[in-house]
């Protein structure tokens, strides 16, 4: 995500509140890469990540008639609550998840550490304040501030909970090790 | 270690979407973004129109009265929805005209029977349960209420009416399967024993068993064998209750089966007073021709005997037993 392309957002909205497709299109564009990559930290396939994603697309647009633009931290942080809806009903028909395999993490990963399974595994026994603020940063690969932007919370608080988060993990994953 | 962490987190790339993929999906989303759901479209377009939405409330709320209302006519003593029952019958006694109150008392009277009946049907085997004796015993003290309305009203028609459902209530209530069970506790010679007489109805006669215990055991023993009324039964035939006065007083009655309503329904429990609430004076006590082998003394002043008699002959025969055991 560029936060330089942010100064775009409030046109782009604009433009797609009158129903321009190419204005919406520029959002989705934007939006996708980092959305794509949260949803794929969450669920257990590549092709549910699409369609939640998908689904979360179809929303915005149905959303933007009654939406009222006052900064790109408040429209980040919208995404985001759209994301997360479609996430929880997700898990409420999705009782048990998929486990992490080699042929997923082949299909979804460039690259990854070795251990990058026990990793998984630790990650999602976070604390979900944590869990988030690491799956943005490292899967979504946003910088402290535009995180601080998705969250709505302060870049300080933001970077608190990325050094606790960091703490959290290791300790699990020292205890796994013992 | 936070820098070895940091570092292998770092080293996640995950794989994006493809750029067919995502112009796939974008495609999709752009098709479908104005498909709604009928019901979707529906509640939507109720935002413009808040007349129709209050209606849609208002409907929406009368049917889930309506559906509580219905689900409470079903309902029986002890359900969670029977005060609402009893309180929609209330509504409509207050709203109906006098011609039509004695009429409704009566069908009311005869859903109580009804209840009563399905109460002591489903419960059969457990005949001491507290909580369907307590449940019978809200049904019949709101049909004392109906009956005395009813009397009270000098409705002819309407207390005969009243007077088949009390006679159904009653067969309902002698169908009550297992022993009348009545235990009696009392010291004879510093010993304290308990005694219990079982009544139970087998094809037109009582039987009774007689069984003693002492405090400390656990078991009851025989005392006797089973002793057996005379003739069969009939509407006639005389139950035990503790009748309690106008005064507060508690005393030992035989009454017909066909008065057993009226009397549960001020307040008499069936079978006979404890011990310690027995008035001795006002004791009428018919005993059964039986050939008990008792070992305590039949003149202690608290001893007592319960029995059913198939009909009146044996009255004179029984007070004269009461006036030797009072010694007199």
């Amino acid at each position: 995500m560029d936060l330089q392309a942010n100064n775009q957002i409030k046109n782009w909205l604009s433009q797609s509140q009158t129903g321009s497709e190419t204005a919406f299109h520029e959002l989705y564009d934007f939006l996708r890469g980092s959305s794509f990559r949260f949803l794929l930290a969450r669920v257990s396939s590549r092709e549910d990540a699409q369609d939640i994603l998908q689904e979360a697309f179809i929303d915005l647009w149905r959303s933007l008639k009654s939406f009222q633009y006052q900064s790109d931290a408040q429209f980040y942080a919208f995404i985001f609550k759209i994301l997360r809806r479609k996430l929880s009903k997700y898990y409420s028909r999705h009782k048990l998840l998929t486990p992490f395999d080699e042929k997923y993490l082949q299909e979804n990963y460039e690259s990854a550490p070795e251990d990058f399974r026990y990793l998984l595994v630790h990650l999602k026994n976070l604390p979900d304040k944590y869990r988030v603020v690491v799956e943005l940063r490292y899967w979504s690969q946003m910088s402290f501030a535009e995180i601080s932007q998705w969250l709505g919370e302060t870049e300080n608080n933001v970077k608190v909970r990325h050094h606790r988060a960091i703490k959290k993990l290791e300790d699990l994953l020292t205890q796994y090790e013992q | 270690m936070s820098s070895n962490l940091e570092s292998k987190l770092n080293n996640i790339k995950v794989k994006d979407l493809p750029e067919q993929s995502s112009a796939v999906m974008w495609r999709e989303i752009w098709q479908t973004k104005d498909q709604y759901s009928i019901w979707s479209r529906f509640v939507l377009s109720l935002k413009n129109k808040p007349a129709l939405a209050l209606i849609l409330a208002l409907i929406i709320f009368f049917g889930a009265s309506v559906t509580t209302v219905q689900a409470a006519k079903r309902s029986k003593p002890g359900d969670l929805l029977f005060p609402v029952e009893i309180a929609v019958e209330n509504v409509q006694l207050a709203f109906s005209a006098p011609i039509k109150k004695n009429e409704l008392r009566v069908k009311f009277s005869q859903e109580r029977a009804d209840e009563i009946a399905d109460i002591i049907q489903k419960d059969k085997n457990k005949s001491g349960d507290k909580n369907n004796e307590e449940d019978i015993k809200t049904a019949l003290n709101l049909l004392s209420e109906y009956k005395d309305a009813i009397q009270t009203s000098g409705d002819n028609r309407a207390q005969i009416n009243m007077q088949q459902v009390v006679v159904k209530i009653e067969k309902a209530l002698n169908n009550i399967a297992g022993p009348f069970e009545l235990q009696l506790k009392f010291n004879k010679n510093n010993q304290k024993l308990k005694f219990r007489i079982e009544a139970e109805e087998d094809d037109g006669e009582i039987k009774f068993n007689f069984k003693t215990k002492k405090f400390a055991s656990e078991d009851f023993v025989f005392a006797t064998s089973t002793a057996t009324s005379t003739s069969g039964l009939n509407h006639e035939e005389k139950i035990a209750i503790c009748h309690v006065t106008g005064a507060g007083q508690a005393n030992d009655l035989k009454i017909a089966t066909s008065s057993l309503v009226a009397h549960l329904a001020h307040g008499d429990k069936l079978g006979e007073c404890p011990e310690d609430t027995e008035e001795e004076n006002n004791e009428q006590v018919t005993s059964t021709k039986t050939t008990s082998t008792r070992s305590w003394n039949n003149k202690e002043k608290n001893n007592q005997t319960t029995s059913t008699s198939s009909g009146n002959d044996d009255k004179d025969e029984d007070q004269e037993n009461d006036k030797n055991k009072r010694g007199e």
